[in-house]
């Protein structure tokens, strides 16, 4: 067994520090022991669709949400939301869109593409718990994906 | 017609049902589409909640689940840790061991604060408390001991149930975890005591998405009752507090712990209801229960039926107007089609109204019934009914007519028509009974008013009263009466032929005349009645009589009943139909046998006179009888008046000299005597060459030859004609004269009578004539009559030779007699007189005869008199001689012995049709005349004249009956004037109409002058027409057709119109202008309308007065024209605004710079205005005809660029700017079609106008435009590239500087929270600092964003109401309890122009300012108020507040620019630079007013915008 093989959540972050708040953030709400990092939109796409570094990960399947930063190295995270959501495959699974500001013009493009909802990472970190934690939630444990999904 | 309308109401009917059938079945649908998706929605939110709540319970009970493995799970590594339990080892041990003691307490802590539980403890395994962190826990309950026991027993990690604490007055929760020392054997209990408060009941009551009353519970069965377990949502103090006993079913959570699982509906313990999802948390007693009300999730379905239904009822709206519009659009169809039909049916109503009233016979329409439906006015005259009473009334009931002979019922006319189909006309004689009785003998007929399919559907009666005719008629037959009984009676013997010759009539006199009845004479051919060789001649006069046509003087000798004859001379005519057929001759004859005999007396007696001394003398002749010579000696020659020789000496030559009458008894003698012996003898008459006959004696003697046979006679002739006449005249003396019935006397010249007959005796009453002869003539007559009468007769005899007269005589006894006596002188042969001879006869008789006539004549006069016709006799002069009382009171007691003519109306016609009757080319004829009445008065006379003829049948003069007819006449002249008028109105044109009425009106008046106008609208006269005349005359120096109201003066006719009556006067006019024409006398009459005066009739200057029939005609004239001319008049005001719009169109069309063309279909121009003549420079006869792109272009079609082009497809308005080359131009085109009423496209109107100007000043401004553009864009590339520029520094700020801190927030934050056990008080402080200024960074930096975003956003402006967005932020600022400390006074704000948002914010920082400032004060007082300039609204934010130093007011407004230490009033100091950023962008300023703790004012002014 692989450690990523049992990944829930997909966390697409640079910035390690707001990555581990964002664990943490998690975590608070026991939802830490299927998280997944990967710090920029080519190890996310690899990550998703199983190749590369990642090529070993099975089942290539049982992802829940992605929890995703626009402001990502190498390939930015509108790219990734965009081959994400024109793949039949991953189409239907939930990303979230994280940035550090309400004012991001990529928000608008990011729902034009398809993204299921958006989190902006506030300063205070109660605020950013409780975001994180009800985006997550809601993804994680409301939403019941489409059978038949990866 | 009918049929059609009624199927296309039908069709639009069936439209209109359709079209209800398809709107309802849409409908149906639409609702039924509406409710399925309805079911469907509520399906799928349930489903939808279902799965949530499912979701949300299974999550629920799995972190419980997981929790409480979690927590077991530190439980069993505490207590499975060699290190504790080496350490409770030692400690139980020795329990004094304060150390060990220490140190399972200092390992404790950091245990119970990492993992948030309430308390650590040790229990020994028989559950006693052992040891505690919190030291005010000094044992264990009994249920937890219990527990202890159990989990010791069962060696296993237990966890307890919720329990309350009664030491801290709280629940709680332990997991109990047995220790067990290396040989198994339990040596103590840990007790992890947890307060579900920290983690586990926020864990329940977390809801991962936003509901209003969602929540999540947990429960166990607490025996018959279920116990809640969490504090609840709803409800406060409800953890093992509320309990709800098992009986209430419908509560969820008595079904979740009575055994159900998954979803159900119920309502919950507030009695709500819910739907819940019910799950068992496994492992434990508990039943976990994710419920959420049902309003919120038909809140969800709330919205979504609302709009269902609204998207319904839209639908539904839609069909029902479509529904209405296509409805309305058929009703408009209909009522239009029915709009046409009923105008059309109007006007076919009126033209056959105003026709069947003004038409002069009576005319009654009824329906198929026979009840009548028209009536009109003629008729309702004869009727007695009025039109409105009559209508549905049988017509039997109208319409009584019978038979005038036999007074027998008529049948109803109608019902013939409706039997037989048939026009018909009714029998004659008919009578109708009016309603008042009155007897009107009518003729009529009847016609079957068909509909277009033929069928009968009514009856149309037209009859006329034949009154005047009738009675015209009956004069007639009465006249043909009268003289028939004049013949009757009349003296004169008539008989009637007829062309056979046969005896048609003959009368009275006639019969008595000739002694037969009437029936011996009857039809008998009139040949019969005459003597000797009277038929053979009466057969020969016949014919000629029929050819001539008359007959005078033809003597006929007719023969008496009783054998004796008669000479009659007839007089006569024929009688001919109108054709000029024979029909019977007409003639009277006189008895003139006593006539013609004296007359043949008179001559025989003349001869006889004449005998005397003529010489007589032989002839010798010698009869050769053998040989028959005869041998005369003697010049007979000479003696019979022929030449020598002449005679022949045959004998025959003698005898066919020989009178006829002798002739046979000599050519007898001739053969006796050549045998016989006996001496001739004989006398007879032998012609003379002249003709006359000489009377011969023959005396003869034989020669015997030697047998004793006469050989030959030898003779001598005596002409003894002198003797012979004498003779006669002798014989006549004594005979004829002697036998004449005349008296005959003959006297010499002295007077002594020498001779008188029989006659003479008896009539003077002597025996016999020695009485008389040798008496002087004197003896028969009185001394008077000798004066007076015979001594001036026989003087004339004496001087004319012979005279006739009357002569008065006496009888022997005196008796007096009148004779008519004619007297011949007497003279001998040397011409001297010697004698009187003379005859009489007595008269007197006659004269008594002709008394009785008189007398006869008088009763007829008598008879005539009392006749109310007027009967009338002349002479050959035409001199009146006779006149009934009726012709006297007509022309006046004097009219006999005047002429005729003197009473004509001058009338040369009348003359010239008498002149026929006195000329004898006519026998009756019959004339009507104007005559003047004795009055003075003209009246009409309708003449029937017979002329009056004399035996010769010469016209002596004339009998005439006439009759007054003025007034039927005139009745017939209206009708006339009223038929001509309607006839005017129907066919002459409008133009002439006023004229042709004037024209007949004036001849209808005998007015040479008049006036016929209308009052238009402005309520002046026009006068379209007057007599020529007056215009022509008329001096006045402004001519005119219109009289405007102000300027009518005082006239005749302004009075008349203004009074609204007839003005009328027979003396000259006063009231005229200068030089009009004179007036002498005249009628003003106002046409009426209803009371309203529309126009004007004026005549004048007739030859004599004016009389009310007179008016009353005009006043008729103009009733029958008011509504004929009113609607004319009407038509005409329509008509004149049309030529009134089609002048001014005409005008523009002229006036106008664009080039305008009227093109036919086939784009042939056939108008064009002058802007195009000037333009094309052609005269209008060049363009008219041609083709416009002809004329513009020089093509044969329009080029594809004109609209004209696109005009036949499209049949509609186009135009295109196109530049014409030939021209040089640049033109804007349009076409416009005009379709007529078929939508047929008949004319286009063709508009081009010449934009080359325009064009230039287009291009030269798009040019200018252009540049302008491109600088705009280079500015705004310029501009949006600063934007762009400061947008991404924005960004960069927002997002780069917000990473560190929020990593510098987070970790410090973890560090507090994780590490807090590990820091000091003042780590812990330092921590906070850190965390609080990180927020505060934040919030700096938020708030330059905004204001960044301020300059940069675009304003959406709408109209703000101020004072409400006001108090709306002011309650949001607020809540009620700083309410209370608040007084906020709002004054009336005006309405302002901005962006919402953005001014919302003004409120927001200025309200929140105030709010923040007036915290330290007891009382806030805020008031918001405002003023009103001219160009801005000001408003503002008082407060009683902190204040500021006023010297420090510029710096108010600056960015992070604060006047307060933090300390005193938080706040960044971007607030008010918002509020002066967002007002200034709006164009407003912003100030402040204040004084430090006095409060502040801050105001804003918004420019007021316009539009």
């Amino acid at each position: 067994m692989n450690q990523f093989d049992a990944v829930e959540i997909l966390i697409v972050e640079d910035n390690p520090n707001d990555a581990e708040l964002t664990i943490l953030a998690l975590k608070e709400q026991n939802l830490a022991n299927k998280i997944y990092v990967v710090e920029d939109g080519e190890a996310a796409l690899d990550f998703i669709f199983c190749r590369g570094q990642f090529a070993e990960r099975k089942p290539c399947s049982a992802m829940k949400v992605i929890f995703l930063d626009l402001k990502l190295p190498k390939v930015s995270g509108l790219e990734v939301l965009k081959e994400l959501k024109s793949n039949e495959k991953t189409r239907k699974l939930p990303v979230v869109i994280v940035t550090s500001s309400r004012e991001d013009p990529d928000i608008q493009t990011a729902y034009d593409l398809g993204a299921n909802s958006y989190v902006v990472k506030p300063v205070q970190f109660d605020e950013f718990r409780q975001a994180m934690s009800n985006a997550g939630l809601f993804w994680l444990l409301i939403n019941q994906p489409p059978k038949g999904n990866f | 017609m009918r049929d059609s309308t009624e199927e296309k109401q039908r069709n639009s009917f069936f439209k209109k049902q359709y079209l209800l059938i398809y709107a309802a079945v849409f409908s149906v649908l639409v609702v039924v589409a509406g409710y399925l998706y309805y079911s469907t929605e509520v399906k799928a939110v349930k489903k939808e909640k279902n799965d949530e709540l499912h979701a949300i319970t299974k999550l629920k009970s799995g972190q419980i689940t997981q929790w409480i493995k979690e927590r077991k799970a530190d439980a069993a590594v505490i207590s499975g840790s060699p290190f504790f339990i080496d350490a409770i080892e030692q400690w139980l041990n020795n329990r004094n061991t304060l150390r060990i003691k220490e140190d399972i307490i200092d390992r404790f802590i950091p245990l119970k604060e990492n993992f948030g539980y309430e308390d650590i403890l040790i229990a020994s395994p028989k559950g006693d408390l052992l040891l505690s962190l919190d030291p005010e826990i000094t044992g264990f309950d009994t249920a937890t001991s219990m527990k202890i026991i159990e989990a010791v027993k069962k060696q296993e990690i237990t966890l307890t149930d919720f329990y309350f604490c009664s030491t801290h007055n709280k629940v709680h929760l332990d997991i109990i975890a047995p220790v067990v020392s290396e040989n198994d054997k339990p040596i103590t209990v840990l007790v992890l005591r947890i307060d579900p408060n920290d983690y586990l009941y926020p864990l329940i009551l977390s809801w991962p998405a936003p509901s209003d009353s969602a929540e999540t519970l947990i429960v166990r069965r607490d025996n018959e009752s279920v116990l809640f377990l969490n504090e609840l949502r709803h409800r406060k103090n409800t953890a093992l507090l509320l309990r709800i006993p098992l009986t209430e079913k419908a509560v969820p959570a008595v079904q979740a712990v009575t055994g159900t699982e998954g979803i159900i509906e119920g309502k919950d313990y507030r009695g709500v209801d819910v739907l819940a999802d019910i799950q068992p948390v496994p492992g434990t007693p508990w039943f976990m229960i994710a419920k959420v009300d049902s309003r919120e999730i038909f809140s969800q379905l709330y919205y979504r039926t609302t709009v269902t239904v609204l998207f319904s009822a839209l639908l539904l709206i839609l069909v029902g107007t479509g529904v209405a519009w296509r409805y309305r659009s058929l009703q408009r169809d209909i009522y239009k089609d029915l709009f046409l039909k009923e105008k059309e049916l109007r006007e076919t109503h009126e033209e056959f109204r105003t026709t069947l009233y003004s038409i002069g016979d009576a005319v009654i329409t009824t329906d198929i019934k026979g009840n009548v439906r028209n009536i009109n006015s003629i008729a309702e005259q004869l009727t007695g009914w009025k039109e409105p009473d009559a209508r549905g009334t049988p017509l039997q009931e109208i319409f009584s007519i019978i038979n005038e002979e036999t007074r027998e019922s008529v049948e109803d006319p109608v019902q013939r028509v409706l039997r037989e189909g048939l026009i018909i006309g009714l029998a004659n004689h008919t009578l109708l009974i009016s309603k008042e009785g009155k007897e009107i003998p009518i003729a009529d007929s009847g016609s079957p008013i068909r509909n277009e399919k033929g069928e009968i559907i009514g009856v149309v009666l037209v009859f006329q009263d034949q009154t005047y005719e009738r009675a015209a008629q009956k004069m007639l037959k009465e006249s043909e009466q009268r003289f028939r009984l004049l013949y009757e009676q009349s003296p004169a013997p008539y008989q009637s032929l007829d062309e056979e010759g046969n005896i048609l009539d003959v009368n009275n006199a006639w019969l008595e005349t000739l002694g037969y009845k009437r029936s011996e004479v009857i039809g008998k051919w009139f040949g019969d009645f005459l003597a000797s060789d009277g038929p053979a001649l009466f057969r020969e006069r016949f014919s000629q009589f029929k050819s001539l046509g008359e007959v005078h003087g033809v003597e006929f000798e007719m023969k008496r009943k009783d054998g004796n004859t008669i000479i009659v001379s007839f007089e006569g005519g024929i009688g001919c139909n109108k054709k000029g057929d024979f029909l019977q001759t007409h003639c009277v004859f006189t008895n003139i046998t006593e006539r013609k005999r004296t007359e043949d007396a008179l001559r025989k007696s003349e001869e006889r006179f004449r005998i005397a001394g003529k010489a007589a003398y032989d002839l010798l002749y010698e009869w050769d009888v053998t040989s028959d010579s005869l041998e005369w000696f003697g010049d007979i020659d000479s003696l019979l008046g022929y030449g020598k020789g002449e005679i022949s000496r045959d004998i025959n030559a003698w005898l066919s000299l020989i009178h006829e009458e002798d002739r046979g008894i000599l050519e007898n003698a001739v053969e006796i005597h050549r045998t016989s012996t006996e001496p001739i003898k004989y006398e007879y008459r032998i012609r003379h060459k002249d003709g006359t006959y000489k009377y011969w004696i023959d005396h003869g003697l034989p020669l015997f030859d030697d047998k004793g046979r006469p050989s030959k006679w030898v003779g001598v002739c005596t002409d003894v004609t002198e003797r012979k006449l004498a003779e006669e005249t002798s014989k006549m003396l004594s005979s004829g004269v002697e036998q004449s019935t005349e008296g005959m006397a003959i006297a010499s010249l002295e007077g002594n009578l020498i001779f008188v007959n029989k006659a003479w005796c008896r009539m003077h009453g002597y025996k016999s004539s020695d009485e008389l002869i040798g008496k002087n003539l004197a003896i028969s007559h009185t001394q008077e009559q000798l004066e007076n009468e015979v001594k001036p007769f026989n003087e004339k005899v004496m001087e004319l030779g012979a005279y006739s007269g009357e002569v008065g005589h006496i009888t022997e006894d005196g008796r007096p007699f009148l004779t008519f006596m004619t007297t011949t002188l007497l003279k001998d042969k040397q011409g001297n007189p010697y004698a009187l001879a003379g005859t009489a006869n007595d008269i007197t008789e006659r004269k008594q005869a002709e008394k009785i006539f008189r007398d006869l004549s008088l009763k007829q006069e008598a008879i005539l008199a009392s006749v109310p016709d007027i009967i009338m006799e002349v002479d050959t002069n035409k001199v009146y001689t006779w006149a009934n009382q009726a012709g006297k009171d007509f022309f006046g007691e004097d009219v006999i012995g005047k002429e005729a003519s003197y009473f004509f109306e001058g009338e040369q016609k009348t003359y010239d049709t008498v002149q026929r009757l006195f000329g004898g080319s006519e026998d009756v004829i019959y004339v009507e005349s104007w005559q003047r009445r004795k009055n003075g008065e003209k009246r009409l006379l309708a003449w029937w004249c017979k002329a009056l003829k004399d035996e010769n049948g010469n016209v002596t003069g004339a009998i005439s009956t006439a009759r007054d007819i003025t007034e039927r006449k005139r009745d017939e002249e209206k009708l006339f004037v009223h038929n001509k008028i309607a006839h005017i109105f129907l066919s002459i044109p409008d133009d002439e109409i006023f004229n042709e009425v004037l024209k007949v009106v004036l001849e209808a008046m005998q007015s040479p002058f008049g006036v016929f106008g209308y009052i238009d609208e402005d309520g002046a006269l026009v006068v379209p027409t007057m007599t020529r005349q007056i215009w022509d005359k008329c001096q006045v120096p402004d001519k005119t057709f219109v009289f405007p109201r102000d300027k009518w003066g005082h006239s005749s006719w302004p009075k008349a119109i203004r009074e609204k009556r007839v003005i009328y006067s027979n003396e000259p006019s006063i009231h005229i202008p200068q030089g009009h024409v004179g007036i002498q006398r005249q009628i003003s009459l106002p046409i009426f309308l209803k009371e309203k005066v529309i126009g004007l009739f004026q005549v004048a200057n007739k030859e004599k007065d004016y009389t009310q029939a007179d008016i009353q005609l005009l006043q008729e004239i103009a009733e029958r024209i008011a509504p004929v001319l009113d609607s004319r008049l009407k038509r005409e005001q329509a008509e004149e605004a049309v030529k009134r719009t089609a002048k001014e169109w005409e005008t523009t069309f002229d006036s106008t710079k664009e080039l305008f063309m009227l093109l036919d279909k086939d784009y042939k121009i056939i108008r064009a205005n002058k802007a195009t003549s000037e333009f094309l420079g052609m005269p209008f006869e060049k363009i008219i005809g041609n083709y416009c792109f002809t004329l513009m272009h020089g093509t044969n079609e329009p080029p594809p660029e004109c609209p004209l082009a696109r005009l036949w497809k499209s049949r509609s308005h186009e135009d295109s700017e196109l530049f014409i080359k030939e021209h040089n131009i640049w033109a804007s085109v349009s076409v416009d079609p005009i379709f007529n009423k078929q939508g047929e496209l008949v004319q286009i109107v063709h508009i081009i106008e010449d934009i080359t100007g325009r064009k230039k000043t287009d291009e030269e401004i798009r040019k200018l435009n252009e540049e302008l553009e491109q600088r705009v864009m280079e500015r705004t590339a310029q501009l949006e590239a600063a934007n762009k520029e400061l947008e991404s520094f924005s960004y960069s700020v927002s997002h780069d500087l917000r990473a560190p801190l929020r990593a510098i927030a987070g970790f410090s934050e973890i560090l507090l929270r994780k590490y807090s056990a590990m820091l000091d008080d003042e780590g812990k402080r330092i921590c906070s600092i850190i965390s609080g200024n990180t927020q505060k960074m934040g919030q700096l930096i938020d708030e330059i964003l905004a204001l960044s975003r301020l300059g940069r956003t675009e304003m959406y402006l709408s109209s703000i109401d101020m004072k409400s967005m006001a108090k709306e932020v002011y309650n949001e600022l607020t809540n009620p309890e700083m309410q209370k400390r608040i007084d906020i006074q709002l004054g009336d704000l005006p309405k302002a122009n901005g962006d919402p948002v953005l001014l919302k914010q003004v409120w927001v920082n200025l309200i929140s300012n105030s709010l923040k400032f007036t915290s330290h004060r007891k009382r806030g007082v805020i008031s918001v108020t405002s003023r009103k300039d001219e160009d801005q609204a000001v408003y503002c934010v008082k407060d009683n507040g902190a204040g500021f130093n006023m010297k420090y007011k510029d710096k108010l407004f600056g960015v992070f620019q604060r006047l307060h230490s933090e300390k005193e009033f938080p706040g960044t100091g971007v607030g008010l630079a918002i509020v002066q950023r967002i007002v200034r962008r709006h164009g407003g300023e912003v100030w402040a007013e204040g004084e430090v703790n006095q409060g502040a004012e801050f105001c804003f002014s918004l420019p007021k915008r316009k539009g």
